[in-house]
């Protein structure tokens, strides 16, 4: 892949919802740059939105690399504890 | 705002510190605030290309090492992180600050993970800066708060680009320990939330190097970690329990 094939991604998570906004942007890194800057404008003062600007090659690789924005149902590791505690009947 | 201005580093570190110090930025015009704040955007912008360089640039040595879908994401500092971080460490300047470019990558066990960057350590075309391995028997070894990766710093086109390597056991703690520290707020990456949940992570970060070594954790490691476990579950429950802490 080179620079310029990096697919870019604005990101707008929504902390209480647990929910996160993505944006596609393709290679154009410009109008990416441009809408991250807006959106940290709008959003400055408000503690429950999170706005991050991501690239990779697909949506799918940014969800397995910053998982914390999108579902850890299941891949916590709150959760893997519990099951090996249970399995060792330690709960 | 001039979009094609361009900044010294003098100028965007003069920005830095102006935001960096409440007293100073209460002092500050309107103007001269929406200056340092562009100083400040200018300089993070100009990450763009050689974050998006050392990306592309990894992906090649992550596939000589047998990973045929490279995971590897960029991602531009957050602009009020840029700020946390500048108020953290006083001293810091804008422009020696060295993950407002940052790259993850996930390899599937520690060995892949050395070989990569022993190949980038070999490689002339790479400037690198700077190799931490917060990993046990490494220096400077896992951080405080269980954290466990490699990072690596690089310098590509006059900017510094961070590099993390996380193994999936390590990612998957990193990313936990991120989402609760959003849920939470309780700044739990800061060291800061509360102590018998920080003292949770820790045991389980330990947990998981153990796993990921493929070593059993004795019983007296277990039982200690059933009871932090008990302990930790009213912020589980109700997230309130965390606390602006």
């Amino acid at each position: 892949m080179s620079p310029r094939a990096v697919q870019h991604f604005l990101v707008i998570y929504n902390i209480p919802e647990g929910q996160a906004e993505v944006s596609p942007f393709g290679n154009d890194y410009r109008a990416a740059l441009a809408a991250y800057e807006d959106a940290e404008q709008q959003h400055r003062d408000d503690p429950d939105i999170e706005i991050v600007l991501l690239g990779s090659d697909s949506a799918a690789t940014l969800e397995r690399t910053h998982s914390s924005y999108f579902q850890l149902t299941g891949k916590h590791i709150d959760e893997f504890v519990a099951r090996e505690l249970a399995e060792l009947g330690l709960r | 705002m001039d979009n094609d201005r361009e900044y010294s580093k003098k100028q965007v570190n003069r920005a830095g510190r102006c935001l960096r110090d409440p007293s100073v930025l209460a002092t500050l015009s309107e103007e001269d605030w929406l200056e340092a704040l562009a100083a400040i955007e200018w300089w993070r912008a100009r990450h763009a290309k050689p974050l998006a360089r050392v990306n592309a640039g990894l992906r090649y040595y992550v596939r000589k090492v047998g990973i045929e879908h490279p995971e590897v994401t960029q991602r531009l500092k957050r602009f009020v992180t840029v700020v946390d971080k500048l108020r953290r460490h006083p001293s810091m300047a804008l422009t020696t600050m060295e993950d407002i470019g940052g790259v993850r990558v996930i390899l599937p066990t520690q060995p892949h993970l050395d070989a990569v960057v022993t190949d980038l350590r070999s490689q002339p075309r790479w400037t690198i800066r700077r190799v931490r391995e917060y990993v046990e028997g490494r220096t400077p070894g896992p951080k405080d708060d269980g954290y466990r990766a490699v990072h690596v710093t690089v310098e590509k086109d006059g900017c510094y680009v961070e590099i993390q390597l996380r193994t999936p056991w390590q990612d998957s703690w990193a990313q936990s320990v991120e989402q609760d520290t959003r849920r939470l707020r309780a700044g739990l990456k800061f060291g800061a939330g509360p102590s018998d949940l920080r003292e949770y992570y820790v045991m389980v970060a330990e947990f998981f190097a153990l796993r990921e070594r493929h070593e059993e954790p004795d019983q007296e490691f277990m039982e200690q970690l059933a009871n932090m476990f008990a302990a930790t579950r009213r912020y589980f429950e109700d997230p309130r329990e965390g606390g602006h802490a």
